[in-house]
């Protein structure tokens, strides 16, 4: 029953943690509450039986506290483990080698290639990346480390029979990955199952035997559960280690911001002949090369910083002294040896470089970054990755417990297409790209990505698109995605917020050093061996398990904390004009380039919110209604549906008065009864007039419509129809028919568009600029 | 003087529990901050009507007064209708329990058994009217399908769309805004 309680509670994990889908909450509790009655119900029986007496005794309250601690704490500590291993290199030498030599075993005829296992069936050969994911060890491994750590304890007391105990469970489990791998593959190939391999629900069942067999062959004797009373010195103990953990984990972990005010950035452009510094991006910038540039980026640097652009000029010829962040992005020239030379003095020095790949080796990049970033450990891969479950464009979400300062402003990202990136154990893992999986580049496609669908060959779990690590005085951080600033993108969803934390990571100075972080564990170490000794201290596994997670979690939360308030994003030193795009009550997508073929056209407006860029507007999304009123010149509500309180709306109202504007836009169909609550407080009422008559498209009452000058209109087609009332010092303007600045009518905003298109840009033009201004 | 002591922890936690639940309760922004209910006169009250259903019952629109009404008219040969029948669907049973939101799916189908095979063979639970010879649907001026209206408790028709929706996606329909005046 404890055996069924571990692996019970290790799928919540599963279901927790999102590590292949998403998370889900619900399913983790409906286990673990599952989990704890088993846990209850093997502290209750005695002989086979229900023992009432039980029920109640202190030892059984305490087991039933105690060990599901231990069993949730170890959990939580294998799983945090094994991510950060699987991070730095998910293809563990070896694994293959082991895995063709089980399944041989189990007569199944393989051979091994370096990650990959070959399997001959009837099929033909087919290839298999051979992870730990692949073989289910987060599952099975998390079920069975509560039961080997709680065993370990007694390896001084009784080592012969507990270490005959590990062994025999240790190898059933590793048969059984390779047994239910074996299965799983045949079922795939067979059955094209997808999620055979990392649905959580598939995986409960696939490792349900596995519990049985463990029942059967390597009982958990119900003493596991009936632990000694507890002493003083046990919770002298756990404190001890509780605080001891924290220590070293807020040391390691703590980060300090720089005291130097705006940093002095540095952006090269000379060894990158793509997603270009210095292009245009204006009014008619309808080139690849305009929509891809870095304009924006570079402009949104400056309202916060000091940035230069490197044109042409060789790093080493450089006064590096006089920057403090380095932007080295998507090279596709190599640098020589003594640029990468003077580069890394510049790190260790105290500067912060800033590495932008992308994926699949596109146009070179990874080979000519590398050597960069080879230099502090870190190496950029040839893959592309996707969201495992979807096949579409991954999304980080932020942990309440992400400590990295580069993530913590990010409470959404969109990655346009990212590869991976890998550093040694000890880099930080700045984002961390759950539920992903990642292929390798595919030149069968034109446009370098793979088929963003799962096959056998490609890996999957959690990856690192962001990392970082300290070298000499310096900070280094690798990102994998350079398209997400580029013009047509940078603006979305936690993009420039990214490039801010960032630059304000990297002209950081100070924390820890890391010699100094392993001298005072190896000190605290010691210093629990001599009052072990002493007996001052009763060292025991069950409580240190506990007490190692709630050090770890409480240092990790403590600094999150911290780091939340040092690293807050930079006020902008030069006011910009904003345009705030609501995402609160407005209905609408702005998709990422590859995401755009499977998002609904007229639901997209990316090429009207990536136009206000052209106007050298900054547009902003905002989902907190009242903030973004705040600090809007500009307030954007597009096709609004929710329920509105009156702070919304004299909110509104307030915007216009103080001389801000409101731009709403609505499609033809309706529903309006939120536009016209937003709108209540300026008297303006919009409705659909109904009935067949000659009017098309939504009434706007008590506003006057506005005329737009005639080279717009010449085309004859239909067009959004403008209608404007002024309200204080600002302006309202209600456009109607507003379908047509949708992607279905404008494209998409990579696109070069037609003749009509450039009409509706005119169109925007005119109204952001001809009536707003 | 041991029974006081031993009762103050519990009335810490009892005075904590008290703060938190007071302090989640009470936002001094929002405590008189009211729902924004909009004009009732923008499209006028909703004329009643009755009209046969599938089950041969006959339904008129005050038959469900004092809930939300979604009315829709749509047909088997409409595209997007069909395409919206199931987040249609999905609203129903949402509110299905609580009778806050009643949906009466109008069908205009001249051919009454088309509309009955559509609706048996996809399992929608919704009362689905019959307006043959669309007698309700001219008189709203219905003139595109589908086109639904959302009717207030009191009567009042305070919003039309027209085209195909996801009824599904949370606050397109603001109930709280549409609760009584």
């Amino acid at each position: 029953m404890i055996w069924a309680a571990f692996f019970l509670s290790a799928v919540a994990w599963m279901f927790q943690r999102g590590a292949y889908v998403d998370a889900d909450l619900a399913s983790a509790l409906w286990c673990w509450a599952g989990a704890a009655l088993l846990f209850a119900a093997a502290r209750w029986r005695r002989h086979g039986r229900l023992d009432k007496r039980l029920l109640w005794s202190p030892q059984a309250l305490f087991a039933l506290i105690c060990l599901p601690l231990v069993c949730a704490s170890s959990q939580w500590l294998f799983l945090l483990a094994y991510d950060r291993l699987s991070m730095a290199g998910a293809d563990i030498p070896g694994i293959a080698l082991a895995v063709v030599a089980g399944l041989r075993l189990l007569g199944i005829e393989t051979h091994a290639a370096p990650a990959l296992v070959y399997a001959q069936t009837e099929f033909g050969t087919v290839s298999i990346r051979a992870t730990l994911d692949v073989l289910a060890v987060p599952l099975i491994g998390s079920a069975i480390a509560p039961a080997v750590l709680l065993k370990a304890g007694e390896l001084t007391r009784e080592p012969a029979p507990a270490a005959a105990w590990l062994a025999k469970v240790l190898a059933i489990a590793a048969g059984y990955c390779l047994l239910r791998f074996a299965i799983a593959f045949a079922l795939h190939l067979d059955h094209e199952v997808v999620g055979v391999f990392w649905d959580p629900r598939a995986l409960a069942l696939q490792t349900a035997p596995l519990a049985l067999l463990l029942a059967a062959l390597a009982p958990l004797q119900s003493g596991l559960a009936h632990h000694r009373a507890i002493s003083r010195r046990d919770v002298v103990f756990a404190a001890a280690v509780f605080l001891a953990t924290a220590l070293v984990a807020v040391l390691a972990t703590l980060r300090l911001p720089s005291a130097n005010g705006p940093a002095r950035v540095l952006i090269d452009d000379a060894h990158s002949n793509w997603a270009w510094a210095s292009v245009p991006f204006e009014k008619a910038s309808f080139t690849r090369q305009a929509t891809y540039s870095y304009t924006n980026l570079v402009e949104f640097i400056g309202f916060h910083h000091t940035v230069r652009v490197n044109r042409d000029g060789a790093l080493d010829d450089m006064d590096l002294s006089a920057v403090d962040v380095l932007i080295l992005k998507t090279p596709t020239k190599a640098y020589t040896e003594s640029e990468i030379d003077a580069v890394e003095s510049f790190v260790s020095a105290g500067g912060g470089l800033f590495l932008i790949g992308d994926h699949t080796n596109l146009f070179g990049m990874t080979t000519n970054i590398n050597p960069v970033a080879g230099r502090f450990g870190l190496r950029f891969l040839d893959d592309a990755t996707y969201d495992l479950a979807s096949g579409s464009p991954s999304r980080f979400s932020r942990s309440p417990l992400t400590t990295h300062p580069v993530a913590q402003h990010i409470d959404g990202l969109e990655f346009e297409t990212s590869c991976t990136v890998r550093g040694p154990l000890w880099a930080e893992y700045a984002l961390r790209g759950k539920g992903l999986a990642r292929e390798l580049v595919d030149y069968s496609h034109i446009n370098f990505f793979g088929n963003m669908r799962y096959d056998l060959d490609d890996g999957f779990g959690v990856f690192a698109q962001g990392l970082s690590v300290r070298h000499g005085a310096g900070r280094v951080f690798a990102f994998t995605d350079s398209t997400v600033f580029s013009n047509f993108s940078v603006y979305k969803e936690g993009r420039a917020e990214l490039a801010l934390a960032a630059i304000g990571y990297l002209s950081g100075a100070g924390g820890v050093a890391s010699i100094v972080v392993w001298a005072i564990a190896v000190l605290l170490l010691g210093a629990f061996a001599a009052l072990a000794r002493w007996r001052i201290l009763r060292p025991s596994v069950a409580l240190a398990v506990p007490a190692v997670a709630g050090g770890v979690l409480v240092s990790m939360l403590a600094v999150t904390a911290w780091h939340e308030r040092a690293f807050a994003l930079p006020a902008p030193s030069a006011p910009y004009q904003q345009v705030v795009f609501d995402k609160h009550f407005s209905r609408f997508d702005l998709p990422s380039m590859i995401g755009v073929r499977g998002s609904s056209r007229e639901r997209s407006f990316d090429a009207f919110f990536v136009a206000t860029q052209r106007l050298g507007l900054v547009p902003r999304l905002r989902g907190d209604v009242e903030a973004a009123l705040a600090e809007a010149d500009t307030f954007v509500v597009v096709n609004p549906a929710g329920t509105v309180y009156q702070r919304h709306a004299l909110g509104v109202k307030r915007l216009l008065e103080r001389g801000g504007n409101l731009v709403m836009v609505l499609d033809d169909r309706g529903p309006f009864y939120t536009a016209n609550a937003l709108l209540s407080e300026i008297g303006v009422r919009v409705r659909l007039p109904g009935g067949g008559g000659d009017e098309r498209g939504a009434v706007v009452e008590n506003m006057e419509r506005v005329a737009v000058p005639e080279r717009i209109e010449e085309g004859g087609e239909r067009l959004p129809v403008i209608y404007a009332k002024r309200v204080g010092a600002g302006r309202a303007l209600v456009v109607a028919s507003g379908q047509y600045f949708s992607q279905e009518w404008m494209g998409p905003a990579f696109n070069n568009p037609d003749e009509r298109q450039r009409r509706l840009y005119e169109l925007e033009y005119f109204l952001f600029e001809g009536l707003l201004r | 003087m041991s029974s006081r002591k031993d009762a103050a922890p519990l009335g810490m936690v009892v005075v904590a529990a008290a703060c938190v639940f007071c302090a989640a309760a009470c936002d001094g922004n929002r405590a008189h901050d009211e729902v924004v209910v909009i004009d009732p006169d923008v499209y006028g009250k909703a004329a009643d009507f009755m009209l046969p259903s599938l089950t041969s019952e006959q339904v008129a629109l005050a038959d469900s007064a004092g809930a939300v009404r979604v009315i829709n008219f749509w047909a088997t040969w409409c595209a997007p209708c069909r395409e919206e029948m199931p987040s249609l669907e999905t609203l129903h049973r949402r509110h299905r329990k609580s009778g806050r939101l009643v949906v009466l799916a109008i069908s205009v189908d001249e051919d009454i058994r088309a509309a009955r095979e559509y609706v048996n063979a996809h399992g929608f639970t919704f009362p689905v009217l019959l307006d043959q010879r669309r007698v309700v649907a001219n008189r709203l001026g219905v003139t595109v399908f589908p086109t639904s209206f959302v009717v207030d408790a009191e009567g009042h028709v305070v919003d039309r769309i027209e085209g195909a929706v996801d009824w599904a996606e949370d606050g397109l329909i603001g109930l709280a805004a549409l609760r009584p005046r």
